[in-house]
């Protein structure tokens, strides 16, 4: 299968600002990644907050150069060309984030947001031909015509959440980074936005990151998933084989404790029941980073530091008792 | 099976310069003691609204239109300030959403314990550090004796719940009221304190009102659960039953917009949560209801018993 | 709906909304009464343009320190020149001079706060540098030295009144800067490859308009105040110009003995001045009911 994003070796720290004359430290938030997205996949990425999934979602969508390392979009190396990326590269990532009362612009009608988006990608188009647009993707994300009249403070979280992602797909993207969009909303709502995702990657012909910490809506719409700890990829595989067959303990842990897990016939181990919380992602343990909550972990742990290694087809698992 | 709490025709309003706000509508909801009460709803049901009322803690613009919160007999509601203040602390327990609105950043947190004991036993809080140390152990804070001298910003949200949690049981409650307890930590740290939770109900035998918006999280704790929608009670019953046999349409709705199969559309409730200022006439669910009856948007259903269990739904049992 | 329609109402909601803030405005009586009070007294200065009851130079010295009456219905002065017509002609100085100094302040302080906040990294550190310096002082303070140094008159009045209010508006602007580019709707915009100019202008900009819109209200009133200290202390525009602020000057002698040689330029400028605070308070509100906007208030 072809990739339509790669990236490579991602690391990103962020100084932390300590006192006069202490050494300089770093949060290392995401520390040595690889990561492919294949055409028309929804790849989830989750673990738990801190772990790193943002900082590797604004670093994929070109928000935020990394350290080291490189994304690749198809051939194109976004980050090698300056600061800005040509606009037709631009346009074929886009994202959509969590909070629902920051995503549009709260001055701005509908019209005006989606027009805006539209206008990008067709600088030409007069004012009728915005407004068909405009209609067409609120049609899109499931809302009437009626919701171009309103500003942001008339909508519900649910529908900010639609337009935000009306609004990408205004440019026609090929890729979408979704960082927790449902998380703020209530599941009644939830399941409109999710079955708006669902229908437009099947339409759009979209890949998809799509970053959450819950494991039911990763059933439901992943086919792959990548799981994070502080800061790096511990574990990934095709979403099936992983809910069922987990090889890294942190997953199992995730899968275990993760309510929403348990409608979709998960792995259920209670050996690998929650302890403990993720160590200051400041100065990581040596040797394997989960060792602190690691119900398995051998003296050899504390030395290597694994590295993800394919188990079965697809499926990497970075753990050394897995072999 | 002995009541504990007794919440008779509960109405609270906020009261707002575009109208009242009628966040909690005529609520009828016992606590049996010893068993944990989950309540889930939408947000802005009014799930919090009776958070507060249970333990006392309304402030304006809310205001009790009537009803009455009877807490082993009697009515706290009509207690003073002082009276409610013994209570609370040592017969009824409060858990938060946001430990920080709780921490005062300039103490340490086992200062900040040690002031509960001290509240309700006197002398200096110097006297019960050693109740801190014990204390956090039965949490399972990690390092009890050299935890008590950090400060809230040092631990994280995982760790001030647990201290929250320490401060709620100091004077082992007869009631702990847990509002959204978990739902800004993550999974794996919700399991934790869920599974402490749940050792504390059993070892001092405490009743649990537990408040979610996550109705999966309720479905693997509660002993019985409530189902708000805009400030009135549609549902009550044990887990087991509402989730076999969910008897209202919301009640049914939420339970298959929670089941999630492989690449299939979930189910989705059209619309969203009415107005409290303007709720919908009669039954506040009928514009979001697939099965509404011409009479549901005139008359407004009463809670009805169905074999054990609570509906308020024409559909059911006449 | 046909396309012609929806878009008339599009525009029509959007006037809707302007009409809404007005309305939010107009609810509040008192932020109202003072948009009267600075209508009336703004009305009178445009009068003193065309017509006066007397010469506001004009000295008649048998009728000095003449207490209010049907012929000087605000008094007359020391000189004997009418009080009120030397009010209605000192306003344009007085309320000139404020507008024009708070109009240039914002402005400066306004862009400058936009460019650090926005733009950040090394051009954030030199305008803050200048700007730490500036708000060192207190404002009257540095408003003083500024006059001392560059000599008497109005352009130096505008010029040290306009200087010593920037260094406010480039920290709120730039604070509230800072807060809205992380808002993801702004995120959202760079992702369609907009620039940062046009995000600046279309997106920023608008957002902090409120928020300049009020602080300059109630910084109105602060440099009416400002200019008629400045005018009291004779560091303003040189007599006989009928400056509010010299005109208390010029009577603080007789203040025991002819009060109302005083009291009347004193009512004029606190009538002001509170008036502009009080409808910056209803602006806020109704620009932002939430009221959420870090405002220095005085
Ligand atoms: N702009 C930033 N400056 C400093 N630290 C940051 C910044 N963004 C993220 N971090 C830190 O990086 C780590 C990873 O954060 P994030 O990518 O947001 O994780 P996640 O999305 O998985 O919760 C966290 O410890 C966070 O505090
Ligand atoms: N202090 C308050 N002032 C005004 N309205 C409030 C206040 N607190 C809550 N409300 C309103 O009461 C309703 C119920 O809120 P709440 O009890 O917090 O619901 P929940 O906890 O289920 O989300 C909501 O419409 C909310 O806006
Ligand atoms: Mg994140
Ligand atoms: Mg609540």
């Amino acid at each position: 299968m072809e990739a339509v994003v790669k990236a490579v070796s991602i690391k990103k720290y962020f100084p932390l600002s300590t006192g006069f004359f202490s050494a300089k430290k770093h949060v290392r938030a995401v520390d040595g990644v690889d990561l492919e997205l294949f055409s028309g996949e929804v790849l989830a990425l989750v673990g738990e907050s801190g772990s790193g999934k943002s900082t590797l979602g604004r670093i994929i969508v070109g928000l935020q150069r990394p350290d080291s390392g490189e994304v690749f979009y198809r051939n194109y190396s976004i980050y090698k060309s300056g600061n800005s990326l040509p606009k037709d590269v631009r346009h074929k990532i886009q994202a959509v984030f969590q909070n629902p009362d920051s995503s549009l612009n709260p001055r701005m009608q509908v019209f005006d947001i989606l027009g805006e988006a539209v206008l990008t990608k067709k600088p030409m188009l007069g004012r009728a031909g915005v407004l068909e647009k405009v209609i067409k993707l609120l049609g899109v994300v499931g809302l009437s015509d009626d919701h171009i009249f309103k500003y942001p403070h008339e909508l519900s979280g649910g529908e900010r959440q639609r337009i935000a992602i009306a609004r990408a797909l205004a440019v026609e993207p090929e890729i979408l980074i979704a960082d927790e969009i449902v998380s703020a909303l209530d599941v009644s709502v939830r399941a409109q936005v999710m079955n708006v995702l669902m229908d437009i990657i099947d339409g759009f012909k979209l890949s998809m990151i799509f970053i959450t910490h819950d494991m039911g809506l990763v059933w439901n719409i992943s086919d792959r998933i990548a799981v994070m700890y502080l800061g790096r990829v511990v574990e990934v595989g095709p979403t099936e084989r992983v809910f069922k067959n987990p090889l890294h303990p942190y997953t199992k842990m995730l899968l275990v404790s993760s309510p929403t897990a348990s409608s979709t016939m998960a792995y259920k181990d209670l050996r690998f029941k929650a302890r403990g919380e993720p160590p200051s992602p400041i100065d990581p343990p040596k040797g394997c980073r989960f060792i602190t909550r690691c119900p398995i972990a051998c003296p050899r742990c504390n030395e290597v530091d694994p590295k993800l290694n394919e188990v079965s087809e697809n499926h990497k698992v970075a753990c050394i008792k897995i072999n | 099976m002995e009541r504990l709490v007794r919440i008779v025709d509960l109405r609270v309003y906020y009261d707002l310069p575009q109208g009242a706000v009628k966040a909690v509508d005529g609520v009828d909801l016992d606590v049996i003691k010893g068993e944990i009460l989950g309540i889930a709803g939408e947000s802005g049901s009014g799930k919090s609204t009776l958070a507060l009322a249970v333990t006392g803690l309304l402030r304006p613009p809310a205001r009790v239109a009537s009803g009455k919160v009877l807490f082993n007999g009697v009515d706290l509601l009509k207690l003073s300030n002082d009276e409610l203040r013994k209570i609370r602390g040592s017969k009824i327990g409060m858990i938060f959403q946001d430990p920080n609105t709780y921490l005062n950043p300039l103490y340490t947190v086992g200062f900040q314990v040690g002031e509960v004991f001290e509240s309700h036993r006197g002398g200096p809080i110097g006297k019960y550090l050693n109740d801190v140390i014990a204390l956090f152990k039965s949490v399972r804070i990690a390092d009890p004796e050299r935890r008590v001298n950090a400060y809230p910003h040092h631990m994280s949200g995982g760790m001030k719940q647990r201290v929250l949690i320490s401060m709620a049981v100091a004077e082992k409650p007869e009631l702990i009221v847990a509002d959204e307890p978990t739902s800004a930590l993550d999974v794996t740290v919700q399991a934790e304190i869920i599974e402490l939770l749940n050792e504390i109900r059993e070892g001092m035998k405490t009743s649990l009102i537990f408040i979610t918006h996550d109705l999966a999280l309720l479905m693997e704790i509660a002993d019985r659960v409530a189902i708000m929608y805009a400030g009135k009670l549609v549902e009550v019953g044990s887990t087991n039953e509402v989730v076999r046999e969910p008897l209202h349409p919301y009640t049914k709705a939420l339970l298959s917009s929670l089941r999630y199969e492989r690449k299939r559309r979930l189910t989705s409730i059209k619309g969203s949560i009415p107005s409290l200022i303007n709720p919908p006439n009669g039954c506040r669910f009928h514009p979001r209801c697939p099965y509404a009856l011409p009479k549901c948007s005139q008359l407004e259903p009463n809670l009805i018993d169905v074999g054990g269990r609570v509906v308020s739904c024409f559909l059911v049992g006449g | 709906m046909e396309d012609r329609l929806i878009l008339e109402r599009i525009a029509e909601v959007r006037r809707r909304r302007l009409k809404e803030v007005w309305e939010t405005f107009k609810s509040n009586r008192v932020a109202y009464a003072s948009l009267y009070v600075v209508m009336i007294i703004v009305a009178l200065i445009l009068v003193g343009f065309v017509y006066t009851p007397y010469g506001p130079y004009d000295f008649d010295l048998g009728n000095a320190r003449q207490p209010p009456s049907i012929k000087h219905p605000l008094g007359t002065d020391e000189l004997g020149r009418d009080i009120l017509s030397r009010l209605m002609v000192g306003g344009r100085y007085t309320i000139g001079i404020s507008v024009i100094s708070v109009l240039l302040g914002t402005l400066l302080g306004s862009v400058l706060g936009l460019i650090s906040g926005y733009l950040g990294g090394s051009l954030d550190t030199v305008i803050q540098r200048i700007v730490d310096v500036a708000l060192a002082f207190p404002t009257t303070l540095l408003a003083i030295a500024l006059m001392v140094s560059l000599g008497p008159g109005m352009t130096s009045l505008i010029v040290a009144i306009s200087l010593s209010t920037f260094p406010v508006y480039a920290r709120l602007v730039r604070g509230t800067v800072l807060q809205l580019v992380n808002e993801d709707y702004i995120t959202a915009v760079k992702l369609l490859g907009r620039t940062s100019w046009y995000i600046m202008f279309k997106h920023v900009l608008p957002n902090i308009l409120p928020v300049i819109v009020v602080q300059s209200t109630y910084y109105l009133g602060f440099s009416i105040l400002l200019a008629s200290s400045l005018g009291f202390l004779g560091l303003g525009i040189p007599p006989p110009t009928p400056e509010w602020g010299a005109m208390i000057g010029g009577g603080r002698v007789y203040l025991f003995s002819s009060p109302h040689i005083v009291v009347f330029p004193g009512l004029f400028i606190m009538a002001v001045a509170l008036a502009f605070n009080l409808i910056g308070d209803g602006l806020r509100y109704a620009l932002d009911p939430k009221s959420r906007m870090f405002i220095r208030r005085f």
